[in-house]
């Protein structure tokens, strides 16, 4: 999980690293603010000036302006809800991050002082030090201490506290990245974040209370970590225009399954691993999926696709049937792609139950009719 | 025999047709263990025994379907002489599973469990290392030899001995691949699932120079994910190994958005690290073939047949 950028500054600050003022805001919320101030939009990617994400405001008007074109918009792919409104910082622009290898199981620390917008062009340059070091939290800040001693004067003192200090979140919250860039320097060797951008392990948010914390204060702004720490699953909303509610197991055919219906031209609203393994006799995790996917105001079929290794597909159609009569109100035509063990019983229960269903074992031909109804024909 | 091309490496056990694999379960005594304990016996693996959960009362070291349960893999081991483990056990519990396994002896560990953190991934891996062990996980279907036989879950439907070593990151995209493949008449030497973790214990690279050397294996079918770097480590491999044999891939996330997680904890694009097209590229320079789906792999495997 890739923090927004308010989200890391406020974690980063209870680590000691100082960051400008600032405040989260959307189009209801307007805060008081100091002009002149910068409006960033809170998307997780980055890249963000360059698309235009973020503006300068000089006073309440621009400010206002700033937002009702920014929060709403979409920017990189990514739909604005919020922006963060934050004092200037100015200095000699720096970089610094530590990352995790997980080919070599070490921590890569990076430092430039030459940091900013144009910090890979700078890399390429020449203008990166790098240095790896044992995954112990003493052995990393002791690297960066001795790569700190290669950069100019101006740099060494800023950049070694501020790799310890984000060695210190790294560790204690089971980052996978923390990069602070451009990390401002001023002539009198102080420092301040100027962007900071962390990424979480997802597999370690239920041991991180700060983490945790974060989700449940700020869960819209995560809705796939909060959504997978609530029901145990992955679900992502692709498309909110989607025409093809998906509602599948496993994590790489799911993929695959996206990837094919988006060559075939539909429009996929939504990925899941619904994981009929952990179903426990219970059709809830169905039911809460056709739900979702019922909310997608386009989606013109949905496919379920079921590669049964171990699950037993009798038992799996009985609970199907039972998802769609509680779901009876969404009116969606169902291709169902079924392969595994009871295979036979399962069509005789679905298609016995409820002849509009189409039941298919092979995927390719699901696929086909999958394509053919998202285009409005008949299967 | 390819065992003695590399015979430090318990990986080879796999390769050898020969080489008996006495097996546990960690974690027997709960509902994935003993229900896969089972299916893997019924499968032919040789299943030895289990182990119960740290300060499990005796009351519950009971026979599991007719298999001894112990209070610990030192037990475990000393009693039935299990080589390999196969760990069912929650996800902040594989490190101490692997940490144990590995302290008492086990030299192939698989543990199928999704959601270890990457903290704790990296630590096994470096003790794994350390006891000269070799650990396939976490968050895979485990491994298989067809017709001989499979530690952890891939689903028997999709086995069957043949010519092509199949090494995959997702389970269900190998499982619907290898299925299509069998019903067309190519089964597999030996399969490794890898797992879709980004930090794991046996990465695509290290088990390319086993294809290339098994002389079962005719051809290679990757099934690779958008995300971290093993495809490109691959395509690397194949070129140092100077390997010969027909490669196929098929990867999985082409139409990912950047910084967007589905489902596979490793398999997300950041900047421009990790994309289908940089794979693809890394791939095809090394001599593989690569495909966007998996009906065109079978196509085009089938008309090299």
């Amino acid at each position: 999980m890739m923090l927004l950028e308010h989200d890391a500054k406020v974690l980063l600050a209870q680590f000691g690293i100082s960051i400008p003022v600032g405040v989260l805001a959307n189009r209801s919320a307007h805060p008081t603010v100091r002009y002149p101030c910068f409006v960033k939009v809170q998307i997780p990617v980055g890249g963000r000036g360059k698309a235009g994400g973020i503006v300068k405001a000089n006073n309440a008007s621009e400010l206002e302006q700033a937002l009702h074109k920014l929060v709403g918009a979409t920017v990189r792919g990514h739909r604005v809800h919020e922006c963060r409104i934050e004092q200037p910082a100015a200095g000699q622009e720096c970089y610094v991050s530590l990352m995790l290898n997980p080919s070599s199981g070490k921590v890569i620390i990076l430092m430039s002082a030459e940091g900013g917008v144009e910090v890979e062009q700078h890399s390429a340059a020449g203008a990166m030090l790098q240095q790896q070091a044992n995954f112990e939290i003493n052995a990393v800040k002791l690297a960066a201490q001795q790569l700190a001693q290669q950069l100019p004067a101006f740099a060494q003192a800023a950049l070694t506290q501020a790799a310890h200090q984000l060695c210190d979140a790294l560790f204690k919250l089971e980052l996978t990245l923390a990069e602070i860039n451009p990390l401002f320097v001023q002539p009198d060797g102080s420092w301040i974040a100027g962007d900071a951008k962390l990424v979480a392990d997802d597999n370690a948010i239920e041991r991180q209370p700060l983490l945790l914390a974060l989700l449940k204060e700020r869960g819209h702004a995560y809705p796939e970590a909060s959504l997978k720490i609530d029901h145990g699953f992955d679900f992502v909303r692709l498309d909110e225009e989607g025409d093809v509610g998906m509602l599948t197991t496993g994590a790489g055919l799911s993929m695959q399954l996206v990837d094919e219906l988006t060559r075939r031209g539909c429009k996929p609203f939504n990925f899941v691993d619904i994981r009929t393994g952990q179903f426990r006799g219970e059709p809830t995790r169905l039911i809460q999926v056709l739900r979702w996917i019922g909310e997608g105001k386009n989606v013109k079929v949905i496919l379920m696709n079921f590669f049964a290794g171990v699950t037993d597909l009798a038992e799996l159609s009985r609970l199907i049937l039972i998802a769609l009569e509680q779901t009876q109100d969404i009116k969606i035509p169902i291709v169902i792609r079924l392969i595994g063990n009871g295979l036979e019983t399962a069509i005789q229960t679905l298609t016995s139950a409820n002849a509009s269903l189409v039941v298919e074992t092979d995927l390719e031909k699901a696929v086909d009719q999958v394509v053919a109804l998202a285009r409005g024909h008949a299967a | 025999m390819t065992t003695h091309l590399f015979p430090n490496d318990p990986l080879a056990l796999l390769f050898d047709p020969t080489a008996p694999l006495p097996t546990i379960v960690q974690g027997i005594t709960g509902r994935m263990g003993r229900k896969h304990a089972a299916l893997m016996q019924a499968y032919g693996t040789e299943i030895v025994g289990g182990t119960a959960p740290a300060g499990s009362k005796s009351a519950d070291l009971k026979e599991v379907d007719g298999n001894p349960v112990f209070r610990s893999c030192a037990e475990a081991v000393k009693a039935t002489g299990a080589v390999a483990s196969v760990a069912m056990v929650p996800p902040f519990e594989v490190l101490a599973a692997i940490s144990e396994a590995v302290a008492n002896g086990i030299k192939l560990i698989v543990t199928v469990t999704e959601g270890m953190p990457v903290a704790d991934a990296i630590r096994a891996r470096a003790l794994v290392q350390a006891a000269g062990a070799r650990w396939v996980g976490a968050s895979t279907p485990g491994v298989a030899v067809p017709g001989r036989t499979k530690l952890g879950f891939i689903p028997s439907v999709s086995l069957q001995p043949g010519s092509v070593g199949v090494i995959a990151k997702s389970g269900t995209l190998s499982y619907e691949t290898n299925h299509r493949l069998v019903d067309c008449g190519l089964g597999q030497s030996v399969w490794i699932g890898v797992g879709g973790d980004a930090c794991k214990g046996t990465r695509f690279a290290e088990v390319l120079p086993f294809f290339n050397a098994d002389p079962r294996t005719k051809q290679i079918v990757l099934v690779g994910e958008i995300g971290g770097s093993e495809e490109e480590e691959f395509a690397q491999a194949l070129i140092d190994t100077k390997c010969t044999k027909p490669t196929f891939a098929v990867i999985a996330g082409h139409g990912a958005r950047e910084g967007v997680v589905m489902g596979h904890a490793g398999a997300v694009v950041h900047g421009n690290t990790g994309t289908f097209d940089a794979k693809k590229r890394a791939l095809e320079g090394a001599g593989a073939r690569v495909f966007a789906s998996v009906d065109d792999l079978i196509k085009a495997m089938l008309a090299a047949h």
